[in-house]
């Protein structure tokens, strides 16, 4: 039996390169973003993509009310691409939790990207009581000694302290401006988030919108493109983000709350004398 | 003047050069390390510097490895087909119309401190080989730094086996002689030398009737070995212009060995019967076989490399202005795969057999230099052999760290720019799923693999077979780590000028 002839091996070598040559800038094309558009002849366009971070499992991600994703705990974010450039309306949704959603641009060979974020529709607020050995943390019969709840003592004295004015966290500085939050980028341009910047373009700032003053405010624990806001009728956390309005969820409605964040991953609301810790 | 006559026809290193020449040989040494670490810089380099560039090059490189793997594939699976059909072929009956009586083949069996077991299971097979064994003439090479132990295992080997062939010659290479490398190589070449004044000059055995076969001395001879290759020599127009290339396969302790040192053993098999159907790429590996009058017109193998395996077909091809190459035969030998006592030892074992193959790249400036030394040589055949050879180092060093590394570099270095594009968000999934469509073709490789698996031990049950086709998914890793990395390592030495020395493979058998 004989080799491979060379008039064969030359045969193969020449198909193969013929592959290459066509294969490599269509495959640069498509990674590119390129598609055919089979409505305008075959045309070539260009398209855009979208990735969606949710943080979440469980969470369905819909794009113009079509879903592409229920995030797993593997996987909880998206990317949709061959998108043609122009309007896209993103929702993130989950049974008891509230929705999401935003109006984002796509922009021909660019990934826009966002983050989201689905607090429970109801937090659950755990009352940290006064004292150890009563619910209620009113004053016990005389025949007891009332014994204080040491944890309750250190995050009463956490809201005995003032909020700030301004809050920087890795470059993104928030000022409070007579009740109006701006946040500003203080960084390197190269290493500006995604929601400052559409396409190309970049702005420095960004104004929280809300509907009455913002009383406190302090950086969601773990995410420094959220926001927790003390308005008047309630406590709630606001993204940075507005490329389309921002969304706005409620930690607990109703005056006279207050809130802190201990250590930058505990949130407590304080009503009167009552504090509770926050399960979202 | 011949080129073998050259002062400069059997350098080793730079070093053994002076002047001009030296500069140029050292030069020459430094390229292919070079060249690698270049390539590897560049494309971090880019990644950095300019991603979306980095991500075209990329891309373009997943693809050429995509096609070059089908491409070698139709190779394997070709030249797999040859050799069940030259194993079940009756070379017997071949050789038979042919006028062969005349033909001696003097095999020379190098050894070290290799186990009593190795050294006998090799003679053994030679014994049940179907030749007639008169015409053989055994040349048992021991080295005297290995002991007294080794000259005792020669006398005994020749106590009992001597009288099973023609002539049985044992010899024990000198120590520490000036100007040669402990070796192979060395061995090799006192042993030859010793076998044409003791038994063929003694017997009045023409040159030209000698066959030689040299063998590792785990070797173990499949029966029909030699006639083929008698057919070969008998048949091919010009056998004094050819060597002959049998495919090694590593069977002698699959069934003991690691799936780690398997998976490396299997493919390279696999890469030598690649080679097989593409001659022009292929020098001579390890055990194979080439007619003594070539060997003796350039003084036989140097005693002053590592590779000499490789390396005398070099010293062929130039001495013979570029009229000399390899004949694959397409019939195997079997070899031992790597294996040590403990999973760690064979682990090192591993790596430090691929860095001793890959050192193989000093040839290449024992070739280039060759090239500019010898007019002689065609310019054609001066240009395709650089380009091959050269690539052929150069892919074996980069390719795998380039694929399976280097594919997500643009993403990580990139910058925010490049990161928001859909190019960078294509890239990693890209080169991904050329990946995985590449290694479809590894289904290929173990059918292959299983098809020239000795039968299973009794004592290894039904999940040390399910366990030999599972082993390929640790490809991705061996071809970086016993691949791409020892390569690179023995370049970087060469490179450095850190020459290496001859590391002999400890054959250990459970």
């Amino acid at each position: 039996m004989n080799p491979l002839s060379k008039n064969r091996r030359r045969a193969y070598l020449l198909f193969f390169s013929v592959v290459f040559v066509i294969c490599v800038p269509i495959f640069i094309l498509y990674a590119k973003g390129y598609r055919f558009d089979i409505n305008k002849a075959f045309q070539i366009s260009e398209t855009g993509g979208l990735y969606i971070n949710t943080d979440q499992s469980g969470i369905s991600i819909y794009v113009n009310g079509e879903i592409v994703r229920k995030t797993s705990i593997i996987q909880k974010s998206v990317f949709v691409q061959s998108l043609k450039p122009g309007t896209y309306q993103i929702s993130v949704s989950k049974d008891t939790f509230q929705t999401w959603n935003k109006t984002l641009k796509v922009f021909p060979e660019i990934v826009t990207e966002a983050r989201s974020f689905s607090l429970k529709t109801e937090p659950v607020l755990t009352e940290i009581t006064k004292n150890l050995n009563s619910g209620d943390g009113s004053a016990t019969s005389s025949s007891k000694v009332a014994v204080k709840n040491p944890e309750y003592v250190l995050i009463n004295a956490l809201f005995a302290t003032s909020t700030q004015k301004a809050l920087k966290i890795r470059n993104i500085l928030v000022k409070n401006e007579s009740g109006r939050l701006h946040v500003f980028w203080t960084g390197e341009n190269d290493s500006i988030p995604n929601y400052f910047c559409e396409s190309s373009v970049c702005k420095l700032e960004i104004i929280i919108n809300s509907d009455t003053d913002v009383t406190s405010f302090d950086f969601f624990p773990g995410r420094d493109d959220l926001l927790i806001i003390r308005l008047e009728n309630g406590v709630y956390v606001s993204e940075i983000d507005d490329r389309s309005p921002q969304n706005m969820q409620n930690i607990v409605l109703g005056a006279g709350y207050d809130f802190r964040v201990k250590d930058g991953s505990e949130i407590y609301l304080k009503k009167d004398t009552k504090i509770y810790s926050v399960v979202l | 003047m011949n080129y073998k006559n050259t002062p400069y026809f059997k350098v080793g290193r730079a070093a053994d050069l002076s002047g001009r020449d030296r500069v140029i040989y050292r030069m020459l040494e430094i390229m292919p390390g070079l060249l690698s670490w270049s390539t590897l810089l560049l494309v971090i380099f880019l990644s950095i510097f300019a991603p979306i560039a980095a991500a075209y090059f990329i891309i373009a490189f997943d693809i050429y490895w995509l096609l070059k793997t089908i491409y070698l594939s139709i190779h394997l699976r070709h030249n797999w087909k040859r050799l069940k059909h030259n194993m079940q072929t009756d070379w017997q009956a071949l050789v038979s119309n042919l006028k062969h009586e005349h033909i001696v083949h003097l095999i020379i069996l190098p050894f070290y401190n290799e186990s009593i077991e190795v050294v006998e299971s090799c003679l053994k097979a030679l014994v049940e080989t179907a030749y007639d064994k008169k015409k053989f003439a055994i040349v048992l090479a021991g080295e005297e730094r290995a002991g007294i132990d080794a000259r005792e295992l020669s006398k005994e080997m020749k106590a009992k086996y001597g009288d099973k062939f023609g002539y049985f010659l044992t010899t024990t290479h000198p120590k520490d002689v000036k100007g040669e490398l402990a070796g192979k190589g060395s061995n090799s070449t006192y042993a030859i030398e010793e076998a044409r004044k003791l038994v063929l000059d003694k017997n009045n055995i023409p040159y030209e009737h000698v066959i030689v076969s040299v063998f590792d001395v785990d070797t173990v001879v499949y029966t029909q070995y030699f006639l083929c290759v008698t057919w070969h020599f008998l048949t091919t127009p010009e056998p004094f212009k050819v060597s002959f290339q049998p495919v090694p396969f590593y069977n002698n302790n699959i069934w003991q060995a690691p799936a780690l040192s398997r998976v490396v053993a299997g493919s390279s098999t696999f890469w030598q019967m690649m080679q097989q159907e593409r001659p022009e790429k292929l020098a001579t590996f390890s055990s194979h076989s080439v007619a003594f009058k070539s060997l003796y017109e350039v003084g036989y193998w140097q005693k002053n490399v590592v590779s000499e395996d490789s390396r005398i077909f070099w010293n062929l091809f130039l001495a013979r202005n570029g009229d000399y190459s390899v004949l694959p035969i397409s019939y195997p030998v079997s070899m031992d795969a790597n294996l040590a006592p403990t999973f760690f030892g064979t682990v090192v074992q591993v790596y430090k057999q691929l860095r001793r193959w890959t050192y193989g790249v000093e040839n290449l400036p024992y070739i280039l230099f060759g090239f500019i030394k010898n007019p002689k040589i065609p310019f054609w055949t001066k240009f395709k052999t650089t380009l091959v050879q050269i690539e052929g180092f150069w892919s074996l060093a980069t390719n795998p760290i380039m694929i399976f590394l280097l594919g997500w570099l643009p993403v990580i270095l990139g910058g925010y720019r490049f990161n928001e594009t859909v190019l960078s968000y294509n890239l990693p999934i890209l080169t991904r799923n050329i990946m995985i469509v590449a290694m479809l073709g590894l289904i290929m490789s173990s059918i292959i693999f299983m098809a020239f698996l000795p039968v299973r031990p009794k004592n290894k049950g039904r999940f040390a077979s399910f366990s030999m086709v599972l082993q390929w998914v640790l490809v991705p890793f061996t071809i970086v780590v016993f691949g791409a990395i020892p390569a690179l390592d023995a370049q970087t030495r060469l490179m450095f000028g850190k020459y290496m020395g001859f590391w002999v493979t400890p054959k250990h058998r459970k």
